[in-house]
């Protein structure tokens, strides 16, 4: 039996609907572009660019109210995947219909502008369904179970048994072990969540500084053999809680750069909207 | 007190609320009375409690009628209303007053106190209570310490002891509630639960319990006792606490001697046995009567009520309606060919279910009912809905629609008869379509709450509902073509069986005995292969394990262990194969659900990860959910949508937490409402909010009083207490302005929130209110939240493994 709540993933929502759609739209775009003779160059001053700057000019308001509709959380039509399912492909087709409406014509003027900000708003779409579809699955695997509070509170358990260990080693090697446990964070800036690599962990340090030069006492020194374990396993649970941190990240910076992009464009739009009016 | 030679009208013994109610009423209608109390103040047993002990006023629904006030309220604040309304009705009390010896008869008692003084009157009204003869510890060693006592009377008396308080009743559990701040406190119950306690009451020791305030004695029996010790039997064997103080609050006992003294007769030798009365509570003896605790009334609403009430019957108003009356008038506004007595008394006569209640048990069972006279072809309820109401057939019939395909083939059941018990017992969908089928049908529809209550204390109804269930198990989930009496005989070898969660019902290899039809939770059915157990299916409500083994003559070839706290129905192997072999359209159904069986299996065996899913859905509880949000993690982006559209569409608090809760391989639970079969937050609301609605939400009303019982109840962590969140502006003031703190839940308001804010228990009602389904599955971008029903899970799970 099968619930209409059937378990599908955007992309593929009812065998690629959405995408059928808007392969047809441009297809049919393209055949009246190449069987369309227009006076001159193929421009959008003719009635088959006008035409496909009204389906463009549609499409971009039509993508852009996804940040709208996204937020209507009491509006019962269809779901939320649904419409994502359709703003992916439709917004993949604005594409080639702006290209089309183009004419290939580019230049330093602000209706370049808005054919390179269409561009730059779908080349950070398409990363963003790149992000959804890759991420999520290496989060879960990453993650193995515990969740970011969970891999937290074994941090600190490792944490309270490193400073008692600590107290039985030499002062320095106690020095190394109370850094990692006072200095060592997760996060950071952007740069460090981005790249946990940059971190300069305390916590490395101070396992490196017990294997380059303590290792060889661990086998008379109880306490040394522990510490070593103990730091091994914490840098370990530090590494997957800085790659979720990383990939909670990823998730979510290209919509920094989708957004505004797309609010450029809706403003470049007006513009050019009115600038064509205004020079008629 | 009057002149020595005055014959009084009527003498109260005992000046607890009935007899202090009957000595105000006597009063104020100017009858020769006295009131007789054997300690210097009244009401002793009250006086007794502990100090501050909050008392309480149930039942809510019965009206309070008498000169005497009484409301909720603390010890002291209850004595202080009673002791001025004796001063205000100049009621005759004396104190120090206790009667020895009662004799002559109705028109001419004569009573000797223990002082010498003799009382005459010409009726007596017994209202001496039990607690006078409190239960003590029989056990060894009990007879020779000094650290056992019955009672307490101020708890702030002891400090720094370790104190063990024994029962499961309101007495044991106030003492130790008032005993813990101070002291170490341990509290001995025979059994698991303080159900029989008030609910307010059993709510404050769990939550002491669970603070780590109190420390449960579980399943603890007193075994035998020491100066300075007490030993219990547990089932972990015998257990011995050092303590400083043994507190047993055991109850109490009628003050037999005495009341036979007087010529009262006991219907029967029982320790608690009572005196019976007549409806206006006069003993066998006549001109004796006999109200209040002693009379079978234990509640003082009920008992300040029948002070009122036998004064007004002595007094020659034998036609006085119950305080209850209009509250039952109510109940039967559309029955029009009885009144009320009537309807009453055939309730007793034409329900045999009904026949063991008391009169009191009978009237609050209607108070508390709803009485439709449905026309023919009405439709009770229908097959699929969530109701869970149990009906019973006063007049008329109704038609079961056995098959939803063909209305044609349907039962008839008449007069006398109840149904809708599967449905209260399982807790799941209806599984039939019920008309009315008659013109003239008057039907009582139970609620839950009470009929629960009802099989608590009525041995005989739950006995006899169970047998009936037994029968309509049968015949709905297993032969449905059969004939009655073959079903009556499976049904007559058939046992009710309950398992934990957890336990084992059979085990692979063991030899096939019996078939086991599941009636209430479910169950996981796992294989041993290649030396591990590999879970293969869950199994609900409503269906049967163990054919297997009967059809084949193999020995069991699966262990089946319940998922959740299960019931089930054995039903005898022997028999079931003999009747299987007879019949075949049985054999038939039988084989068909075999064959299923093994294709399901084989396909189980091919993807264990799918096997290890369920078992890991089952650990969190799933087996005993109706609809529960799962999330697929391989798509899930963390957005958050799901939370925030969860609040967005309720009242700016979110019932879902998405992050939290177990993962397993790509499938995560999060805190959220499963809509449990049996809610445990249904279990003890005082004020009956919370609701399951005919499609299975289940949701908490506006009547919410925020005492937090539910939240301690769910095993889930799934409701939370939260006061009203402040009003938000608008979506688009926040889009184009950044007005407010945008979509979602508002995190910082509930730290900002009064102290003293009223809070309100809120939980996920499946967005029940709104057309379009659950929000948080509709607000989800990709398609990772997903909600599913119990008989999707198998179909989720196998695609699930699929995709890992």
């Amino acid at each position: 039996m099968r619930s209409n709540n059937a378990h599908e993933s955007f992309l593929v929502y009812r065998g690629l609907k959405f995408f059928w759609l808007a392969v047809a739209l441009v297809f049919v775009a393209i055949v009246l572009y190449i069987w369309h003779e227009p006076l001159g160059v193929p421009n959008g001053g003719s009635w088959l660019g006008y035409t496909l700057g009204v389906i463009s000019a549609v499409l971009v308001i039509w993508l852009t109210w996804f940040g709208v509709r996204k937020r209507q959380y009491a509006l019962n039509e269809t779901k939320l995947k649904v419409w994502l399912s359709a703003h992916i492909y439709f917004g993949l087709a604005l594409v080639i219909i702006a290209t089309l409406h183009s004419g290939f014509q580019i230049g330093w003027n602000i209706h370049s502008a808005a054919y390179i900000l269409v561009l730059l708003t779908v080349a950070s779409g398409i990363f963003g369904v790149f992000v959804y579809a890759r991420y999520p699955k290496l989060m879960t695997k990453n993650r193995a179970g515990l969740s970011l509070d969970e891999m937290m509170g074994q941090i600190s358990e490792l944490d309270q048994a490193l400073l008692k260990e600590g107290r039985q080693l030499p002062e320095e090697l106690n020095t190394a072990l109370l850094k990692a446990v006072r200095e060592t964070y997760i996060g950071g800036n952007i740069v460090e969540k981005l790249s946990p690599k940059r971190i300069d962990c305390p916590t490395a340090n101070a396992r490196n500084l017990i294997e380059t030069k303590y290792a060889d006492l661990s086998s008379r020194d109880q306490s040394i053999s522990k510490a070593i374990a103990l730091l091994a396993k914490k840098q370990k649970i530090l590494r997957r809680a800085r790659r979720d941190i990383q990939i909670k990240v990823i998730l979510r910076i290209w919509l920094f750069f989708h957004v505004p992009f797309a609010i450029a464009l809706l403003g470049a739009l007006v513009s050019h909207i009115l600038a064509v009016f205004f020079y008629w | 007190m009057g002149t020595k030679n005055e014959i009084y009208q009527v003498a109260i013994i005992g000046s607890g609320p009935a007899g202090l109610s009957a000595g105000a009423h006597a009063s104020v209608l100017g009858l020769r009375h006295i009131l007789l109390e054997k300690a210097d103040h009244a009401s002793d047993t009250i006086y007794k409690f502990q100090k501050g002990k909050h008392v309480m006023a149930t039942p809510d629904v019965l009206p309070l009628r008498s000169d005497v006030n009484f409301n909720m309220g603390s010890r002291e604040d209850v004595l202080d209303t009673w002791n001025s309304a004796l001063d205000k009705h100049q009621v005759n009390i004396s104190y120090n007053a206790e009667v020895k010896n009662v004799s002559g008869g109705k028109g001419g008692f004569d009573l000797t106190l223990t002082n010498g003084d003799t009382i005459k009157t010409e009726t007596i009204v017994l209202a001496i209570g039990l607690q006078g003869n409190l239960n003590t510890l029989r056990i060894p060693g009990s007879e020779n310490v000094t650290h056992l006592q019955y009672q307490l009377d101020d708890p702030d008396e002891y400090e720094h002891e370790t104190i063990i308080v024994i029962g499961a009743g309101d007495a044991a559990i106030e003492n130790a509630l008032g005993l813990c701040t101070h002291n170490t406190v341990y509290i001995a119950n025979r059994g698991t639960e303080f159900s029989r306690a008030k609910e307010a009451n059993e709510a404050a020791i769990l939550s002491e319990i669970d603070k780590g305030r109190i420390i449960p004695l579980y399943n603890s029996n007193s075994k035998e006792c020491t100066q300075g010790t007490l030993t219990f039997d547990t089932p972990d064997g015998d257990v011995t606490i050092e303590c400083d103080r043994v507190i047993a609050r055991l109850g109490a006992a009628p003050p037999r001697k005495f009341v036979e003294a007087c010529g009262v007769s006991f219907p029967s030798d029982a320790r608690n046995a009572l005196p019976e009365v007549s409806k206006t509570y006069e003993s066998n003896v006549k001109g004796l009567y006999i109200v209040g605790s002693l009379g079978g009334y234990p509640l003082i609403k009920q008992a300040i009520n029948q002070g009122y009430e036998v004064i007004e019957f002595i007094n020659g108003n034998t036609e006085l309606d119950p305080a209850d009356e209009p509250l039952i008038t109510q109940t039967l506004k559309d029955i029009k060919d009885f009144d009320n007595d009537a309807f009453l008394k055939e309730v007793r006569v034409r329900l045999p279910i009904f026949e063991e209640l008391n009169p009191l048990m009978e009237r609050e069972m209607l108070v508390e009912s709803t009485v439709t006279a449905p026309r023919k072809g009405t439709i009770i309820f229908e097959r699929g809905d969530y109701t869970n109401s149990v009906y019973t057939i006063f007049r008329g019939s109704v038609k079961i629609q056995t098959n939803e395909d063909d209305p044609s083939q349907c039962v008839i059941l008449e007069q006398g008869a109840f149904f809708g018990e599967v449905g209260l017992i399982s807790g799941r969908r209806r599984s039939a379509t019920i008309l009315s089928n008659a013109d003239d049908t008057i039907l009582i529809e139970t609620p839950r709450r009470t009929m629960l209550k009802l099989r608590e204390d009525v041995r005989s109804l739950r006995d006899s509902m169970d047998k009936e269930a037994i029968v309509r198990q049968i015949q709905t989930y297993i032969a449905s073509s059969l004939d009655i009496k073959a079903i009556q005989k499976l049904a007559d070898s058939a046992s009710i069986e309950t398992f934990r969660k957890g336990e084992i019902i059979f085990n692979e290899g063991d030899e096939g005995d019996a078939l086991y039809l599941i009636s209430k939770g479910s169950v996981m059915v796992s294989k041993r292969i290649g030396g591990k157990d590999v879970t293969l299916a869950y199994v609900a409500a409503g269906n049967y394990v163990g054919e297997m083994a009967l059809m084949s003559d193999l020995n069991r070839t699966a262990t089946i262990k319940s998922a959740v706290d299960c019931e089930t129905i054995k039903i005898d192997g022997d028999i079931f194969r003999k009747l299987v072999n007879e019949n075949d359209s049985l054999q038939k159904e039988i084989e068909e659900k075999y064959g299923q069986r093994i294709v399901e299996t084989e396909k189980m065996i091919e993807q264990p990860e799918a096997g290890s899913i369920v078992e890991f859905l089952m650990g969190e509880g799933i087996g005993e959910a109706t609809d529960v949000l799962l999330i697929d993690e391989s798509i899930c982006i963390g957005c958050d949508n799901c939370e925030k559209a969860c609040a967005e569409t309720h009242n700016g608090i979110s019932r879902l937490d998405r992050e939290a809760g177990p993962t397993f391989a790509n499938v995560h639970v999060p805190t959220s409402c499963r809509h449990c079969e049996h809610p445990h937050c249904m279990t003890d609301c005082p004020p009956d909010a919370i609701k399951r609605n005919p499609e299975g939400e289940v949701y908490i009303t506006n009547d919410c009083i925020g005492c937090g019982n539910c939240e301690r109840n769910c095993p889930y962590g799934v409701i939370q207490m939260a006061p009203e969140p402040p009003k938000k502006p608008g979506l688009f003031s926040w889009l184009l302005f950044g007005k407010g703190p945008g979509p979602g839940e508002d995190h910082s308001y509930k730290e900002l929130a009064p102290e003293d804010a009223r809070k309100t228990a809120v939980k996920c009602d499946m967005c029940k209110d709104i057309t379009g389904g659950a929000s948080c599955v509709r607000a989800c971008p990709t398609g990772a939240a997903i909600r599913v029903k119990p008989d999707e899970f198998m179909d989720f799970i196998r695609d699930g493994g699929e995709s890992l």
